[in-house]
């Protein structure tokens, strides 16, 4: 009896392996078979933007009547896209929703499809030129541009600001009994700003000079910064604590992105939540303007999609003026499309207004080399501990630059 | 005599008190905080300002973003299974390594016990596309066959028990004309309630407990996630805020029938891991 | 039970020294294996050249039955009425040779370079898009062309195994001895081959889960497999020594080099306070519950396992929570009074060290105390009276049986702990994700030990052939440890080494 069982369990084990394998094999033989009316697609979206992914789809389905189009659909948020799709490109989704600091990336191991012909020549038309860089690697374009919202900005409290504060010193000088400007200088997407304020860059080819001596200057405003009472990095669970120091008072500025906009609205009222560029700092004696980095949300397809025809296809109509303009709507994004961006709507939310605002004073994340996050990481929680000395910095950097421009692999 | 005997046990009390006191606090917060009414996860007070249910209601009702009963169901479902199997091939190795004797026994025992060294999640990858190989990604029963295939090699401390049971039994049924099958059957396993238990309590735990498995298994397949997986999405960066709370309800109630094992379980577990653990 | 016996009569000093004696020997034994080495696997050599030349004598000695077998598998067998073996193997060589085929042989092929062709793009006027020719897949090249060797192997193995039964078969015929059926082998695996039937099952389990993979990740550390070279875009190729020198510092990055030692020096501290602080805490909390007299035993004994039942990654992450800078337990000490600046338990290096620790000690002595609780309840009562007699104290009864008996049972559960603890991932990665980070280290932070910080090198930026050689030297650390301690020549021999 026991045997039997055995017996049975083995042979459940081997027999899907045989049928397995010929399946597979008989996948690989006709991977394009775009003549049949059915057409499967996969697509991925975050989890919050499921509902309104389905409603896109749908709609897709319904202007192109000539094919029967099937969906199916994963939750794979933009940030995790690359991880999840490079683990196996063969179960990813045809049609999928990435940041664009992933393109570099997913380009280089081969994931994405370039897209050219008419599809790019309206890429290139109707979005904003920033977008269009970060959809393109070496002057092809490999994504289709949707939203134009990944930045980040200052909220400030207008209860306690009569205007819109233009400079750090200005909020520092309002931080007084316990109040206190929040910055996640610990975090390397933050950090960056500090170094591109002064003049630093991330180069074409992928690398950074960080150790310059406009680094170093950038270095000493972040020491002087993380030492500032008034001042407080919040290390571990930086977006929760931002939005509970606005609720009780404790924090009066603070840098993040649209995300928390409705979260510290709800803990200040929607009028008190105030929204603005990034304030002006003062490096090395001199005031400049603090440089953001200037995200955006693409829409790219799979290189080894079955049905490239109509994934393409369906990657365009997600990213078109309409449905852009559904995102703005329905989930306060703003809009890569230059006739969407310029929707009244845009401007009515402060956060997104604050984003437009700090656009010119933002740069593309393109160029950033993978290596740089965990590195540039550790350097900003070195300095936000509050003590390294100024002399230490120029060998900090010197590490941090050999660290990002000549990575193990 | 008499004084400095009280005077110990006082201090025992003491200490024993403060340690169950630091021991329960999280805990005390973690219920606290699932039936606290404001959302965020970074507050400046201990106490909740208001108390509801509503954090509960929501993990079961407000299924659109996170499926949670679904995921309850599926983890329960892998629980189930995995124990199963894990407790069948942890039984069957391990009474193989104790009471017979072949060819090669120590080898494999001694390879067995650097393999379970090996660092689990590296093989995930690898894994991975065996079981895509066979066409079972994405699936249940992929996740409980990577359990139980690697509590397979957890043999040491069932080995162990089974090693403190007399040889005379089984030399007494042998001459009465048993196989070896009928004395594994009928003659140890039912003497073996303390190890099944642990062992059983052991792989039933797991599938709540991980989470890197299952995502590298599942990806994005939502309908399959275990809690494990469920209940990371809720403390994202976007979600945080608005689902701790329910976060920590979701944890309550995955805790709930952990514990309620454990402690009628405790008797066998204790039997067991030092049956096993620490002899032989 | 032997032990036991040797414990009561010999008194407990013995075992203390027999513990101390063993770990004083520790070095001498490293030796002793690493120098039996090559011994063994002379040894191993030998046996393998002695089965194939005993199947080449069984083809010059067997009859033209057997002789067949060579070419059609399990034919002796079905020529002398095993008809049920016969047909195994021979389904067995159909089998093998139809997987061949179909799957082995092209995944073969490409194993040398691990792939050649790599992914071609394609622009479509008619259809306005860019259309790709897949090219070979280097990282499914490596697997399956694994998955191949190894069946090759195991088909090897019962290929010959056929070849000694078919002739096996002959001689019963010829000596006109019965020759066993379907039905005897059947029977036989419920008996004498009770072991077969019994381990098939997990051991093919542990082949796929645990073998194969850690084959296939011994074979990446000496690829280039990292983002630069991704699949599908890309091939990767071996590489040779080219990793192991690079994570030594050889390989010209010296950052990489102190990080790797300062996180393997963080992981072995780690390992051993985590182990002996659970493990020293978790005994007295268990003597103290186990004091004669004290009285709500079963009571004390639940709280603390309630924190077993709680899932390690909610408690955990809950506890992350409660410690950040902003958390309730800096609340609460702000608000108290106690502290001025909030304490950076999980953000400042030094401190989130001994934070892990402490946050390990409330995870793991629940279970050190449940396994201490039992064996005290084992320790012969009589040996307490014996010294109670010769007027010992408590303190003297502790150090003189109590301990050196716990310490002396419990020390292969010490060893698994120790090395449960150099592969904690779940503690450290759901606490502080590694963190803090440094710009000291390589991609790494002062908490990572070798395996988070081999997971950040995998999933951050796929740098898998580095992942894979810090995989193999955890592992080498984690391996070499446990063989040392359970090679102790006696027990091993008793065929019972823990």
């Amino acid at each position: 009896m026991k045997r039997l069982v055995s017996l049975l369990l083995i042979g459940a084990a081997l027999l899907p392996a045989m049928t397995g394998c010929r399946k597979g094999n008989t996948d690989t033989d006709n991977p394009n078979n775009t003549d049949t009316p059915t057409v499967t697609l996969k697509v991925w979206g975050a989890q919050d933007d499921q509902a309104m992914l389905r409603e896109m789809c749908d709609a897709f389905a319904q202007a192109n009547p000539d094919k029967k189009y099937n969906f199916t659909y994963g939750v794979v948020g933009e940030g995790e896209a690359k991880n999840i799709f490079l683990d196996d490109p063969d179960a990813a989704a045809d049609v999928f929703h990435f940041a664009n600091d992933q393109i570099a990336d997913l380009v280089s191991a081969g994931a994405l499809a370039q897209i050219g012909g008419t599809y790019r020549t309206a890429v290139e038309e109707e979005n904003l030129t920033g977008a269009v860089d970060a959809a393109m690697v070496d002057g092809k374009l490999y994504a289709f541009p949707a939203t134009a919202d990944n930045g980040y900005f200052l909220y400030y409290n207008k209860a306690v600001f009569d205007h819109a504060p233009n400079t750090l010193a200005e909020i520092l000088s309002l931080c007084t009994d316990g109040r206190r400007f929040a910055m996640k200088v610990s975090d390397s997407w933050y950090l960056a700003s500090f170094f591109l304020s002064a003049g630093c860059s991330f180069s074409e080819d992928k690398k950074i000079d960080f150790n310059s001596e406009n680094g170093v200057a950038a270095a000493r405003a972040i020491n002087a910064l993380c030492r500032d009472p008034r001042f407080v990095n919040f290390g571990a669970e930086y977006d929760p604590s931002i939005i509970a120091g606005f609720g009780d008072g404790s924090v009066i500025a603070a840098v993040s992105g649209t995300w928390n906009a409705e979260k510290i609205a709800s803990e200040i009222g929607a009028e008190n939540l105030g929204a603005t560029k990034l304030p002006m700092i003062e490096i090395d004696g001199q005031e400049v303007q603090m440089i953001g980095f200037a995200g955006y949300k693409l829409v790219g397809v799979n290189a080894g999609s079955r049905s490239p025809e109509d994934a393409v296809k369906l990657a365009a109509w997600l990213t078109n003026e309409e449905n852009q303009l559904k995102r703005l709507r329905e989930r306060s994004m703003a809009p890569a499309n230059k006739n969407a961006a310029a929707d009244p709507a845009v401007m009515e939310n402060p956060a997104l207004a604050a984003l437009s605002e700090q656009m010119p004073h933002a740069v593309s994340q393109n160029n950033v080399p993978a290596s740089y996050w965990t590195a540039a990481e550790g350097f900003g929680t070195d300095l936000a501990a509050g003590n390294v000395p100024d002399d230490a910095l120029q060998g900090k950097l010197d590490v941090l630059t050999e660290t990002v421009n000549n990575p193990i692999g | 005599m008499r004084l400095r005997k009280n005077l110990t046990r006082i201090l025992i009390y003491a200490l024993l008190t403060a340690l169950a006191v630091i021991w329960l606090i999280p805990i005390f917060f973690l219920i606290v905080h699932s039936f606290r009414a404001e959302p965020g996860a970074a507050i400046r007070y201990l106490f909740p300002k208001t108390y509801t249910w509503n954090n509960y209601v929501r993990l079961f009702t407000d299924t659109e973003l996170f499926n949670f009963p679904r995921w309850y169901l599926n983890t329960l479902v892998v629980s189930v299974a995995s124990c199963f199997l894990s407790t069948l091939y942890v039984l069957m190795i391990s009474y193989a390594f104790s009471r017979l004797r072949f060819r090669g026994r120590n080898a494999m025992m001694r390879a067995g016990l650097i393999l379970n060294m090996f660092p689990g999640f590296m093989a995930m990858i690898a894994v991975y596309f065996i079981l895509k190989a066979v066409g079972l990604t994405q699936s249940l029963l992929a996740l409980v066959l990577v359990y139980s295939g690697s509590a397979a090699l957890t043999y040491y401390v069932a080995k162990g028990f089974f090693d403190t049971i007399p040889l005379a039994l089984d030399e007494a049924a042998t001459i009465d004309g048993a196989s070896k099958s009928t004395i594994f059957w009928r003659i140890t396993l039912p003497l073996s309630k303390p190890i099944v238990v642990y062992t059983v309590l052991m792989s039933f735990m797991a599938p709540w407990m991980d989470f890197i498995f299952a995502s590298v298994i599942m990806k994005d397949n939502y309908e399959n996630y275990t809690v494990a997986l469920g209940l990371f999405q809720m403390i994202t960066r976007e979600n945080i805020y608005d689902y701790f709370t329910v976060f920590c309800a979701g944890a309550v109630v995955v805790a709930i029938p952990i514990a309620l094992l454990f402690l009628f379980m405790q008797k066998y577990y204790v039997e067991g891991v030092t049956g096993g653990a620490v002899k032989g | 039970m032997a032990d036991l016996d040797y414990l009561a009569s010999s008194g407990p000093r013995r075992a203390w020294i027999r513990f101390t004696r063993s770990v004083k020997s520790l070095p001498g034994r490293v030796g002793g294996w690493i120098g039996g080495l090559p011994r063994r696997l002379g040894g191993m050599f030998r046996s393998l050249l002695g089965a194939v030349i005993s199947v080449g004598l069984i083809f010059i000695r067997g009859d033209w039955a057997t002789r067949l077998s060579f070419g059609i598998m399990g034919f002796g067998c079905l020529r002398r009425g095993r008809i049920g073996r016969g047909l195994i193997y021979l389904f067995t060589q159909i089998a093998f040779w139809y997987f061949f085929f179909t799957f082995g042989v092209g995944w073969l092929a490409l194993m040398p370079t691990l792939g050649k062709v790599a992914q071609g793009e394609v622009w479509n006027e008619e259809k306005g898009i860019f259309e790709y020719a897949r090219g070979d897949n280097s990282m499914l090249v490596l697997l399956y062309g694994i998955v191949t060797l190894i069946i090759i192997l195991l088909y090897v193995c019962i290929y010959f195994s056929s070849i000694r039964v078919c002739y096996d078969a002959e001689c019963r015929a010829r000596r006109a001895e019965r020759i066993p059926t379907l039905g005897d082998e059947i029977a036989a695996l419920r008996d004498r081959d009770f072991h077969k039937t019994l381990l098939f099952l997990p051991v093919l389990a542990v082949v796929i889960f645990t073998v194969l993979p850690l084959i296939f990740m011994i074979s990446l550390s000496f690829t280039n497999y990292d983002r630069f070279h991704m699949p599908p875009g890309n091939l990767f190729t071996w590489v040779g020594w080219e990793n192991f020198r690079a994570i030594f510092g050889l390989g010209g990055n010296a950052l990489l080099g102190n990080t790797f030692r300062s996180i393997l020096s963080w992981t072995l501290v780690w390992a051993f306070f985590a182990t002996v602080t659970n493990y020293a805490l978790g005994m007295i909390l268990a003597i103290f519950i186990n004091h004669r007299g004290i009285r709500f035993k079963k009571f004390f004994r639940t709280v603390f396992v309630t924190t077993i039942a709680i899932p390690q990654f909610v408690s955990l992450m809950f506890m992350r929570n409660l410690l950040a800078d902003n958390g309730l337990v800096n609340v609460f000490l702000t608000q108290m009074g106690w502290v001025d600046a909030p304490i950076r338990f999980l953000t400042d290096g030094n401190i989130a060290r001994i934070t892990v620790i402490l946050v390990n000690m409330w995870v793991g002595i629940p279970y050190s105390m449940l396994i201490t609780t039992g064996i005290l309840l084992n320790i012969p009562a009589d040996l307490y009276e014996a010294s109670r007699i010769d007027g010992a104290g408590p303190v003297k009864q502790f150090t003189t049986i109590t301990l050196p008996y716990v310490l002396f049972v419990t020390t292969p559960y010490l060893i698994t702990q120790f090395v449960g603890n150099i592969n904690n991932f779940n503690v450290i990665w759901l606490l502080t994700g590694g963190g803090p980070m440094t710009g000291e280290y390589y991609q790494g932070g002062r908490t990572d030990l070798l395996v988070t910080w081999l997971y950040r090198i995998t999933t951050g930026e796929q740098n898998y052939k580095l992942a894979s050689v810090i995989g193999i030297i955890t592992f080498a650390v984690c391996a070499a440890f446990s063989l040392i301690v359970y090679s102790r020549s006696g027990s091993a021999k008793e065929g019972k080494f823990l």
